[in-house]
């Protein structure tokens, strides 16, 4: 059977029985399988693609995303503004463009707190075993069995709400998942004989996890990490929802989802076109995710 | 401005200016009955007739009221929207059994509420949004039809003031009335409340209206009760007829103690039944009501955050009324179908806190620049959507006394002038706080004033709090340069007193810590005062000088929208905010 | 399996205290005075400290959680600060409010999850698959609220068909659940397909075919069963999907489920309410995976349990 938490909590078990069942027979290079899986491409271009627009939003903005002009409130879409205007007058398209500056590091940063916090406890979690593992173990089985979104308020309320603090809180939600990951692929790997060998010459423990087993689980936590930005971007907007989410004037994407949600019936173009680029930005980390499992595990390509 | 006059007594509009609002189709129901109560209305009867008309003009009212249609400062001045400054006029029913003909007993009532009750006894809270849910368990000594300012007589039928002021001799009605809980009213009752109320455990929000004014209460004999006040206070009878004021079972007291909420017993129109936090309030009719006719069978509050969700119900008829529906919303709601907006005036008045405990603020010079620096019309007329104004006074024009001051006209140039003179330097950072939902579009005005901060050379920030009593807690660490607040006062010492004397200075409800001497003396003055153009006369110099002083950046007053099923009559909105459904009833 | 289960149900215990504690840390380190709150915005010092101590707000903090346990060891939750109540009569509506939309949910997820899953990985590439590929990419890419206000506007207010907000009928429940169970359903629909592809390669399987059984039972009599495994922990994660997850869909929809409940009772300060509602969606977390683990080796009598 695999490995599950005793607590039962086998989060990891899902994703890693996918990973799991391919590690046999490879015939190709997975970036050659990358290459050619037309999900992963899709994906890695609509990210492209928003981040370019995103990093070009000065250049091709039609206008300055913060300026207000109360008096052309609530427009339409017209050919002034493509995308019409927000409550206070501001340019939607604008405010799109701009909003993927925002919007996207805050996504990547709460994967990134995640990995730095999560990977190296895994890594030692798996390879010393003992009451290190059980240690982590069960406080992954504690924050798993937490409810997300009441800790994701603590931890705001506890550091105020920042843009930072949003990643941060994202972040320690999705720790366990990249614990309990990692240290399954370490305990997969730390029977191997590259690291009898290391360990024989006498490198320390430190060099064997980071620089021997660490490069070898590497794939498995791009892919959850990638499937994991999309989650935090849509946690974003969760927290924006409950009002702990970016502060005005910011074109955060999740903000103006839900700054606008109360005047959807008279005004939908302020909700849909935020809406429309959360769900594209997410679903291509979504497909980049799943092409990068499908190039990883060569049995379950398309 | 040409309009003051119609705006500081918008009950003394002469009959002709009402009858030439009617013919242009803006006759909503308390014009009827305002009508009325001018020809002699004072029969019960007479308004009954009159307001058998009432939904279906206010229908028409409200479509033809879209509020910024044209008119040039519209937005400020309740002239523009007719219909609804009178709305609340005669809205109040002049006697019990007030209701028109046409609506007949029975069903249940649903309405959508957007906040939580934050308590379900009068002492505890005087958020307005409870208030309206309390109303329904609950009768005061007095009744005040607030826009006349009239004092109807209510539990009590009569009263005589002595000639210092300082003592009130209630009479008890004939009419024999029961609590909830069976224990008779009488002069007890009285004292028990009010005991209760001034109590050494007792500190709330209630408590302030009442605390250092009303010294004791006697019973006179079981249908006499003599209040006796510390010094004269002129307000002091609209006061009784507050929800605070409200009477308690004297039984209730003892055995519920400080758990009176979660067992709320009152002589109101309909009884608790159980109330779900952060879902639902029940209510049955109380079939032994003593005053009046009780339509509703049931009246049911459902707790509905979600502005679009509360507006849908009222639009599909799972609910017959919405509370506080967002102005940019209204829209949706005034083209036909079985909802409608009622827009009432209310005497919620919303400005920003200046925080005086820092320097940069402590100037009269800065705070009057940024009231010169806001382009308020803009906000009122394209966030909110014209129904509301900006404010021309420090109390709202519908308050009793408000005077017209010289308008702080949006002008940058002049904003940059005075800040150059007080050596503000460009690139200043100015913290403003907001609410989210608690008043209408605040987080979309903060957003604005942070704009337009920008645009007089600061460098602002906002900040939101999505939950008010968060918010409120918060106030008092003063982290805030500005932070949006709002008060209701049709009562102008509520208004002047509470939120611009020193007495509060640096807490709630006066945070930014405005104090000045002179105003002080002159409010003092004025509650002792005796003489109506006394006391008049001294609120006029104190509105002056608070005028002067720009304590607090005035941004707005506001008219309340309620979204409300065609099928009711009756359901209204009160000069305080409140959300009155005891005199109404489904439509025969 | 019997001994393997008792120990799994004591091993809970270590998680659940840690919650309780963590909550404990949770609440208490964050700014925020109950009593300040319970006091109302105008009280005097005194009286606030008067009613923290009549809290026990006042003592250690180590104190207050000897106290909040042995109380618990009891079966007694205390009492919320802000209705007065006992915590199990506030919560127990509420956690069957949100335990029969979460269960409804849940339901529709695997129903029609698995369904869209077996379809696609059984017309692999075919229009049918690709098609709900992409509406299940869709589905887990969607902010929740925003999907059930779009609801609202189409089936309440242009349709009229169903009711926009509350709790009521079956017809109440339509809406919510659909809102709340498209992540679940598209993950479940996702790992069905993978794993479902996964089996139909395998051996057995193809043998099965060989020997001339019909497509329908080779399917759902061999592949099936064993491509649940998968699926089965991807629903009992999505449980606490659902249970978190809740708090949206219930606010969207005015729905009495704990989540927003605990929501405002957070905001409020409501201590005794957080601690009790957090302790009883842990459990409900941690028991749900519990059966979970040990339907693996009902559904695969393989898995041997350690």
């Amino acid at each position: 059977m695999r490995e599950t938490g005793i607590a039962g909590t086998p989060r990891e078990a899902g994703a890693l029985d996918v990973l799991g069942s391919a590690r046999r027979g490879r015939q190709r290079s997975p970036l050659a399988r990358f290459v050619r899986n037309r999900a992963a491409g899709v994906g890695a271009a609509i990210i492209l693609l928003i981040v370019l627009t995103a990093l070009l939003a000065p250049v091709i903005a039609p206008d300055d995303p913060y300026h207000q002009d109360l008096a052309a409130s609530l427009q339409g879409p017209s050919a002034g503004h493509l995308f019409g205007t927000d409550s206070l007058g501001r340019d939607v398209l604008s405010r799109v463009l701009y909003g993927g500056r925002i919007t996207i590091p805050m996504g990547v940063a709460a994967v990134a707190i995640a990995l730095i916090l999560g990977v190296p406890v895994g890594l030692f979690s798996g390879y010393r075993l003992g009451w290190t593992d059980t240690l982590a173990m069960r406080l992954t089985d504690i924050l798993l069995a937490f409810p997300s979104l009441l800790l994701a308020m603590a931890i705001m309320a506890a550091l105020g709400v920042h843009l930072w603090t949003v990643s941060v809180a994202i972040a320690v939600t999705s720790i366990p998942l990249y614990v309990r990951l990692v240290r399954g692929e370490v305990m997969r790997l730390r029977g191997r004989e590259f690291v009898d060998a290391a360990r024989c010459v006498g490198v320390n423990d430190r060099t064997i996890v980071f620089r021997h087993i660490l490069p070898n689980a590497l794939s498995p936590i791009i892919i959850q990490a990638s499937l994991n930005a999309a989650l935090a971007i849509l946690s974003v907007s969760a927290l924006s929802f409950i009002g702990l989410g970016a502060q005005p004037p910011s074109a955060e994407w999740g903000a103006m989802l839900a700054d606008g949600r109360s005047v959807m019936q008279v005004a939908w173009n302020v909700t849909t076109f935020p809406g429309i680029a959360i769900v594209l930005v997410v679903l291509g980390f979504n497909l980049l995710g799943d092409g990068l499992r499908d190039a990883y595990d060569p049995r379950s390509r398309r | 401005m040409e309009t003051s006059e119609v705006q500081h007594h918008p009950l003394k509009l002469s009959r002709r200016t009402l009858l030439q609002i009617g013919a242009r189709a803006v006759l909503a129901s308390p014009v009827a009955a305002l009508l009325a109560a001018c020809g002699g209305g004072s029969s019960p009867s007479a308004p009954a007739t009159t307001g058998a008309t009432s939904t279906t003009a206010a229908t028409g009212a409200t479509t033809a009221q879209t509020p910024t249609s044209g008119t040039t400062g519209a937005p400020a001045s309740p002239a523009a929207s007719p219909s609804s400054s009178a709305s609340s006029a005669g809205a109040s029913p002049a006697a019990a059994g007030m209701v028109p003909d046409n609506v007949k007993p029975g069903g249940t009532l649903t309405v959508a509420l957007g906040t939580d009750i934050s308590s379900m006894e009068p002492q505890q809270t005087t958020e307005t949004s409870s208030d309206g849910v309390r109303l329904n368990l609950y009768d005061s000594l007095v009744w005040i039809d607030n826009p006349k300012w009239q004092v109807i007589p209510w539990l009590a039928s009569k009263w005589e003031v002595s000639d210092d002021g300082k003592t009130y001799q209630f009479t008890l009605t004939d009419t024999p009335v029961k609590f909830h809980d069976g224990t008779s009213f009488s002069a007890d009752a009285v004292k028990a409340t009010f005991d209760r109320l001034l109590g050494p455990n007792k500190s709330t929000a209630a408590g302030i209206d009442f605390a250092g004014i009303l010294d004791t209460v006697t019973v006179v004999d079981p249908k006499t009760v003599k209040f006796t006040l510390s010094a004269p206070f002129a307000p002091f009878l609209i006061r009784m007829g507050y929800n605070a004021a409200a009477i308690l079972s004297p039984d209730a007291i003892t055995k519920y103690g400080q758990n009176y909420s979660d067992h709320p017993i009152g002589t109101g129109p309909y009884k608790f039944v159980e109330y779900r936090k952060g879902d639902h309030v029940t209510f049955v009719k109380n079939p032994d009501y003593w005053n009046g006719t009780v339509y509703y069978d049931q009246v049911i509050y459902k707790i509905v955050p979600e502005d679009a969700s509360r507006a849908t119900l009222v639009q599909t008829g799972e609910a017959q009324v919405a509370d506080r529906i967002p102005p940019a919303l209204a829209s949706a709601l005034q083209g036909g179908g079985n909802a409608i907006i009622r827009a009432d005036h209310t005497s919620r008045f919303v400005f920003m806190e200046f925080n005086q405990h820092h320097d940069l603020m402590k100037d009269a010079r800065v705070r009057q620049a940024l009231n010169y620096g806001v382009d308020k019309d803009s906000i009122v007329k394209n966030i909110m959507k014209g129904y509301g104004g900006v404010p021309t006074a420090p109390i709202p024009t519908v308050a009793q006394y408000a005077q017209a001051q010289t308008p702080y006209t949006y002008d940058v140039a002049k904003a940059k002038s005075l800040l150059q003179e007080a050596g503000v330097k460009a690139g200043t950072p100015l913290v403003i706080w907001s609410p989210q939902g608690r008043y209408v579009g605040d987080k979309d005005i903060a957003t604005a004033v942070q704009g337009m901060m920008n645009d007089l050379g600061f460098n602002a920030s906002v900040q939101v709090f999505g939950d008010f009593p968060t918010y409120i807690k918060q106030l008092d660490s003063l982290n805030y340069d500005m932070a949006i607040w709002g008060w209701v006062s049709p009562d102008p010492d509520v208004g002047l007193n509470n939120v611009y004397s020193g007495q509060f200075a640096g807490k709630f409800p006066n945070w930014g810590g405005y104090s000045n001497p002179t105003v002080d003396g002159l409010l003092k003055q004025a509650v002792a005062s005796t003489t109506d153009a006394e006391r008049a006369n001294l609120y006029a110099q104190a509105q002056k000088q608070i005028w002067q002083d720009a304590p607090v950046l005035w941004l707005d007053w506001q008219q309340n929208l309620t979204g409300l099923s065609t099928k009711v009559v009756n359901v209204y909105d009160d000069l305080e905010e409140v959300l009155v459904v005891r005199f109404s009833g489904y439509k025969a | 399996m019997l001994a393997y289960a008792l120990r799994r149900i004591v091993m809970l215990v270590p998680v659940l205290v840690g919650v309780s504690v963590l909550v404990f840390l949770m609440l208490h380190l964050t700014p925020g005075d109950p009593a300040r709150l319970v006091a109302g915005p105008d009280a005097t010092p005194t009286q606030v400290d008067e009613i923290r101590h009549a809290l026990g707000l006042d003592q250690p903090l180590y104190r207050q959680y000897y106290v909040y346990m042995v109380r618990l060891a009891h079966g007694d939750l205390g009492q919320s600060i802000v209705t007065h109540d006992a915590v199990t009569d506030e919560l127990a509506p509420r956690f069957a409010a949100t335990a029969q939309l979460s269960g409804a949910a849940m339901l529709v997820a695997i129903v029609v999850g698995m369904s869209f899953g077996i379809i696609s990985a059984t017309r692999q590439y075919s229009v049918v698959d690709n098609l709900m590929s992409v509406l299940s990419l869709v589905g887990l890419s969607t902010p929740a609220y925003w999907l059930g206000l779009m609801l609202i506007l189409l089936f309440s207010l242009h349709f009229r068909w169903l009711p926009a907000a509350g709790a009521g009928g079956i017809q109440h429940l339509i809406l919510p659940t659909i809102t709340l169970a498209m992540f679940a359903m598209a993950t479940v629909a996702r790992m069905t397909r993978g794993s479902m592809l996964d089996v139909l390669n395998q051996e057995f399987v193809q043998t099965a075919r060989a020997k001339g059984l019909r497509e329908r039972v080779v399917i759902i009599r061999h592949a099936l069963k064993n491509a649940l495994i998968p699926v089965i922990t991807v629903v009992g994660l999505q449980v606490g999907q659902l249970l978190s997850g809740a708090v949206l869909t219930e606010t969207v929809f005015a729905w009495p489920g704990i989540g927003r409940f605990m929501v405002d009772s957070i905001q409020a300060r409501d201590f005794p309410i957080v601690q009790g509602g957090v302790l009883l969606t842990a459990t409900t977390f941690v028991v749900v995976n519990l059966l979970v683990d040990l339907l693996y080796g009902v559904v695969d009598p393989r898995i041997r349990y350690p």
